[in-house]
């Protein structure tokens, strides 16, 4: 209550002493400094962004509560220091802070009983500054502070409610405050409020959060779904991380991937591979690798990886291990392998449903020399009974009989040669001659039964091929069996088979007395599955078969489309010598 | 084995088979002719009595079943023999339709060989005494000449038919 030394001028407005600090812009009295309200709108612009940041109501709350602090010690001067009544005291009180511009304060009514009353103000500042843009202020530093002298003057927490706003004077606004009793203080109505403004904030981030979690788990379902994943490691391998991908992988938790050895993890017939590439990828011959390696799961399954690796730098350029990504490709390696294998199925299948066909032609093959051997030896053995043995006719004889025989195992050799499928045979040199009149064992009789002319036609001289001689037999099989069912519904019927010298390698021809192959489907006969025969006949495989073939065995199979007669051309490399 | 005075002709393709049906053949059949086709093969049969044909399926030129075709256009009794391989069942179930006497398998038993061309040279003599005999009772009893084509080819068909059960007891 002793007045604080102060350099402004100080004035007594009835009974108390303003000091007025004009650097300040401030006054105080009883030694407390309090506010001025300027008319100049300058704090209102200053406060504005945050009154709508806030809005009317907290705001309102803020400034109200804020200014019931300190009513303790402006009641306290009402009954004690400024009047010997509360009225007057208040009244007093009023006539000191009108000074400063929070308007004068009359009393219109107080009822104890009720601890109600009406307090009049007019032409407070706090009213003034905001009246342009808000008609309906409702003066909460005013009603801040009347609150809390009334709360203490009645003894019981009260608010007030501005009651009637008038300015129907130009020049005076005046405001009506309702006190009356509350259980809700203003302190109390300040948390509600905070409290449900954070109950939204913190809605708000949940909402946020959720969205981003289901947006983080869109992604990594989307990852997942790939059977993609990233990892990066140390320069000795060891996992530093990997997104789920490589645990579901796995089979294992994402923590029991971290720490692992990625080396590891491969296949152990893998390992050196990918240890080769690594040594690759830090010497630097690629900027990346890419690999299809093995690595284990759970229950000792191995999963085929598509593996990307790169090296990874730290901040200063220097080599801080590798990452990479990975892709579950183990369900596309079995399709490949299922293929492949139904590839070599169907070969297979194609070459017995040939042998079938030829059955018949075979067995006549081997009757054929069959009877030869049975005559001469029953002709010996008549020769002996009847006593006209000659040792020298029973020599030329047996003779015939060896040689007959041998036919007949040649025939056989070729026959169990072809069931094979050759594939893994040796490549040796082998004379094309022997091979084509192997080969002539199984279509021969059957080119004779249906008058079918066929010749050979060479220069006189044998060529040497290098070549796995059952998979040349198969294509050369294959030709003269196209060339067989082309030309069986024709009346003029002939084949011919034509080896030609062109300088590295050995060019044969089989040239049929058909038409050719009309211009629509030369793009399409090489391909597997096509063909021209009916349903049953063919299987559409021998053509693209014959041509992998010739190809694994760096020579070629053509149609030449300028023969005016069918004519396929199969290039073979000579045997180097 | 009785010598069978009959004229024989071989039709093979291979010379080992004409040759190794020559050499079984020679001591029962008096008169042994060859041919390497059906086209050669129905020159002679057009040129010269033959009695008995033994013949390949399989043949360029004109095969064995082409041949019969037109053997029986000129003799609808002659004894024809086919040489069969594996898997001509079929080929023989037509040859049977066509009118031939009898199939030899090949690989053949020289013994098998020898008994059914003596049977066949005995049935062709047989045949010829029969027709012999018929030709006398057509003019008797003064048979015309449609209704004797239609005797023959009854007779023709009976004979087929026991041939067929014979092919398909075996």
């Amino acid at each position: 209550m002793s007045s604080t030394p102060n350099d402004g001028p100080s004035i007594v407005v009835n009974k108390v002493q303003i000091q007025w600090n004009g650097e300040g812009r401030g006054f105080s009295f009883f030694g407390r400094d309090s506010i001025i309200f300027w008319k100049k709108p300058s704090l209102v612009s200053i406060l504005e962004p945050l009154r709508l940041e806030l809005g009317d109501e907290y705001y309102s709350l803020i400034i109200a509560y804020e200014a019931s602090k300190g009513t303790y010690e402006d009641h306290h001067a009402m009954i004690s220091a400024l009047g010997p009544s509360f009225e007057e005291g208040f009244l007093n009180w009023g006539k000191a802070v009108s000074a400063a511009g929070w308007g004068s304060f009359s009393i219109l009514s107080i009822d104890w009983k009720k601890r109600e009353a009406l307090i009049q103000i007019d032409n407070p500042w706090e009213m003034e500054i905001y009246k342009a843009e808000h008609p309906n202020y409702n003066v909460p530093f005013l009603s801040g502070k009347i609150s809390g002298i009334f709360s203490y003057e009645f003894k019981t927490n009260c608010r007030c409610v501005v009651i009637s706003h008038c300015s129907a004077l130009e020049t005076t606004n005046r405001v009506v405050l309702k006190v009356y009793p509350s259980t809700e203080t203003l302190e109390s109505a300040l948390t509600a409020i905070q409290k449900q403004r954070s109950r939204s904030k913190v809605k708000q981030l949940r909402m946020m959060n959720s969205i981003l979690r289901s947006n983080q788990q869109r992604m990594m379902d989307l990852a997942n779904s790939f059977s993609v994943f990233i990892w990066e490691s140390e320069e000795n391998l060891v996992i530093r991380h990997a997104t789920p991908g490589l645990a579901s992988i796995l089979g294992i938790s994402e923590d029991e991937v971290l720490g692992t050895s990625l080396l590891e993890l491969l296949h152990s017939e893998d390992r050196d591979v990918f240890k080769d590439k690594l040594d690759e990828l830090r010497a630097g011959h690629h900027p990346f690798i890419k690999l299809q390696i093995r690595i284990k799961a759970n229950h000792d399954k191995f999963v085929w990886i598509a593996l990307f690796v790169k090296r990874s730098y730290d901040l200063s350029g220097n080599h801080s291990g590798y990452l990479g990504s990975g892709r579950d490709i183990t369900s596309q390696i079995q399709l490949e392998t299922q293929l492949a294998e139904q590839r070599l199925k169907s070969t297979q299948a194609s070459k017995m449903a040939a042998l079938g066909e030829m059955a018949a032609g075979i067995a006549h093959e081997i009757n054929n020399p069959l009877s030869v051997i049975i005559a001469t030896a029953w002709q010996l053995s008549q020769s002996i009974e009847q006593g006209r043995f000659n040792p020298e006719n029973a020599k030329a004889t047996l003779f015939e009989i060896q040689e007959t025989s041998k036919r007949i195992a040649n025939i056989i050799k070729g026959m169990r040669n072809f069931a094979r499928s050759g594939e893994m045979d040796p490549f040796i040199g082998y004379s094309l001659s022997a091979l084509v009149e192997e080969t002539l064992v199984y279509c021969r009789a059957r080119f004779r039964n249906h008058q079918i002319d066929f010749r050979i036609s060479n220069s006189g001289r044998d060529f040497q091929i290098e070549c796995r001689p059952v998979q040349i037999s198969q294509i050369l099989l294959n030709l003269l069996n196209n060339a067989f069912d082309a030309i069986l519904p024709l009346s003029e019927r002939w084949i011919e088979l034509r080896m030609e010298d062109r300088q590295d390698f050995v060019e044969i021809r089989i040239i049929d007395s058909g038409r050719g192959i009309s211009k629509e489907l030369h793009h399409k006969i090489m391909l597997p599955f096509f063909t021209t025969k009916a349903p049953g006949k063919g299987t559409g495989l021998g053509l693209g078969i014959s041509l992998s073939i010739a190809e694994s065995h760096g020579g070629s199979l053509a149609l030449d489309t300028q023969c005016t007669n069918t004519c396929f051309v199969l290039t073979l490399p000579k045997r180097r010598l | 084995v009785p010598n069978a005075q009959g004229k024989l002709l071989i039709v093979d393709d291979e010379l080992g088979i004409r040759k190794a049906l020559s050499d079984i053949l020679c001591a029962t059949v008096s008169n042994i002719q060859v041919a390497c086709d059906g086209k050669e093969a129905l020159e002679i049969c057009r040129s010269r009595p033959i009695d008995v044909v033994i013949s390949d399926i399989a043949m360029p030129n004109m095969n064995g079943l082409e041949l019969l075709a037109h053997v029986r256009n000129i003799d609808l009794e002659m004894p024809f023999i086919f040489l069969t391989g594996y898997g001509d069942k079929e080929k023989a179930v037509e040859a049977l339709r066509l009118g031939a006497t009898d199939f030899l398998d090949k690989p053949f038993d020289p013994v098998e060989v020898i008994e059914i061309v003596s049977k066949a040279i005995e049935l062709a003599r047989a045949l010829k005494a029969v027709e012999v005999e018929v030709a006398k009772m057509y003019t008797q009893y003064a048979i015309p000449e449609d209704k004797r084509i239609e005797l023959r080819k009854m007779k023709m068909a009976i004979m087929m038919m026991k041939r067929f059960a014979k092919i398909y007891s075996k």
